[in-house]
């Protein structure tokens, strides 16, 4: 049977004619484990896979019409929350997340939600009285049908493996991955195993600047390297990072999200964050992109950090499989350490289908990218 | 018989050696469920006891004497199944394995027969979907 090899545009021609053979990520593991690689690839031409995360590296986007008098913004508050203004006449910028010290326990995450709700949250604004802007106040409800441009920005929405939070600290340590109970009394991983993008299709090679993504139902686009992209990281010998390797920044109009898959939510100790999940196709040319996308849970590693030690490095014990991760415990300095999810894998595992219909139907495009993803990028060490 | 009390300290009965004096003085045992003390502080103790139910009313005047305020509230945990996302943080910090999420659907399952109704899933649910109905 052998893998013959395709190019994207065939898987084109076959998505247009409506012959597209698509499944989930998980899917196609478990055909490639119930008869072969070789049949499993026969019979799937495109991957879903997806993951579902909590994040707070992003931002919510606005432009607002023009007001009578005209008005420049010098600070503004939607909903409760501070928005960055002073990008000219009409921008504002809501970080996604917000301090943990915020009474209200709200971010610009809680506003998106409110504003997708159907919600008009208060808009207040002052602004710098120019000769040319002359308002200085304006206080109105905005309603999502009065947002000009208004988009969702994740500075790392994809990313391609995760890592495993545990704490060697005594009591409940507060994590931006939730409470780790120390001394090493739980284990909590992010990055959603098998099933996600990053450790379907290593390096995120087949995607990058103007790919198409699915992010929370709407369809995105790449806008290129992420935060803390590290494609250079340490790998296996099936490419599969060891590390959370190389991310991605995703832009999404906020009018195409639906709630089913962004929510907002509120960590102790950390803030404000958002649970966001994001699907990508991974398109099969040939025995690799077949073998690497066939690399089960067993076999994929993410690395173990002590989270109680706030330093840059923080101390590592190794990596373990995902699946010990998905069995639920893991072993640590010889202690078994019970282990959960800090991601959602029932939402990734809906997205991943609702993309798999949506690439069958034809209703979302195959990967092309206006260019590919730099293999260049390491995190430079902020001195001061 | 068994009684779950949610005892909250005052800063100056911190340093009172409880569970050895109930096991002592009224032959009560202390199954600590969930813990905030520190020196100094307000503290909060999730205790379940054990003892006679004489000795166990005995225990909670002596314990009301020193200035504690003791809650028996005989809540449950509900879960409001719009709000969970099934992420399984809660269940990591289960101490009675009455929360779990696990493979193939990853969906949150709730034994309430097991649950001590510790509280711990609450504070650690970071979309508010865990809360106590009394």
């Amino acid at each position: 049977m052998g893998f013959a090899p395709r190019t994207p545009d065939q898987l084109l021609e076959r998505q247009r004619l409506g012959t597209l053979q698509v499944c989930t990520a998980l899917d196609f593991r478990r055909r490639a484990a119930s008869s072969s690689l070789e049949q499993a690839y026969a019979d799937t031409h495109v991957l879903a896979a997806a993951s579902c995360d909590f994040t707070d590296q992003g931002q919510i986007w606005i432009s607002l019409g023009p007001c009578d008098p005209p008005l420049r913004i010098r600070q503004a508050r939607l909903g409760g929350v501070s928005a960055g203004g002073g990008y000219g006449a009409a921008e504002l910028c809501l970080p996604l997340g917000g301090s943990s010290d915020d009474p209200q326990r709200r971010g610009g995450i809680h506003v998106l939600d409110e504003l997708l709700q159907g919600e008009q949250p208060l808009l207040e604004l002052q602004g710098e009285g120019t000769t040319l802007q002359p308002r200085r106040e304006l206080q109105t409800a905005l309603g999502s049908d009065q947002l000009s441009q208004a988009r969702l920005l994740l500075a790392r929405g994809i990313t391609e493996n995760g890592v495993v939070a545990v704490s060697s600290r005594e009591g409940l340590l507060a994590s931006p991955f939730g409470g780790l109970l120390g001394p090493f009394g739980n284990a909590l991983f992010n990055g959603c195993g098998a099933r996600s993008i990053g450790l379907t299709m290593p390096g995120l090679h087949q995607l990058g600047a103007g790919s198409a993504v699915l992010v929370a139902g709407g369809r995105g686009h790449v806008l290129g390297p992420g935060g803390g992209h590290q494609p250079q990281t340490r790998r296996q010998a099936s490419g599969h990072a060891r590390a959370p390797g190389a991310s991605l920044a995703l832009s999404v109009a906020v009018s195409e999200l639906n709630r089913q898959w962004i929510r907002p939510c509120w960590f102790d100790g950390h803030g404000a964050a958002a649970l966001v999940a994001v699907a990508a196709p991974v398109l099969l040319l040939g025995e690799q992109e077949a073998r690497q996308a066939a690399v089960p849970d067993e076999e994929l590693e993410a690395p173990v950090l002590d989270y109680s030690i706030p330093r840059r490095i923080r101390p590592g014990f190794g990596t373990v499989s995902y699946g010990e991760l998905m069995a639920g415990a893991i072993q640590v300095d010889g202690q078994r350490i019970p282990a959960a999810p800090a991601c959602s894998l029932k939402l990734a595992d809906s997205l991943a289908h609702e993309l798999v219909m949506q690439l069958q139907d034809g209703r979302f495009p195959l990967p092309a990218r206006l260019e590919p993803l730099s293999q260049q990028g390491r995190l430079h060490p902020l001195e001061g | 018989m068994k009684r779950r009390l949610t005892l909250q300290f005052p800063r100056e009965a911190v340093h009172q050696p409880i569970t050895y004096r109930l096991a002592v003085d009224y032959d009560v045992a202390s199954r600590i469920i969930r813990a905030q003390v520190a020196p100094n502080q307000r503290g909060t103790l999730v205790v379940e006891l054990s003892g006679d139910i004489d000795e166990l009313d005995a225990a909670q005047e002596w314990l009301m004497s020193l200035g504690l305020s003791i809650s028996s509230a005989a809540g449950e945990i509900a879960i409001d199944p719009e709000r969970c996302v099934d992420c399984g943080i809660c269940s990591s910090v289960c101490p009675s394995g009455a929360l779990s999420c696990s493979t193939p659907d990853w969906r949150l399952q709730f034994d309430q027969r097991r649950c001590v109704v510790c509280e711990q899933c609450i504070a650690v649910c970071p979309l508010d979907a865990i809360s106590l109905k009394l």
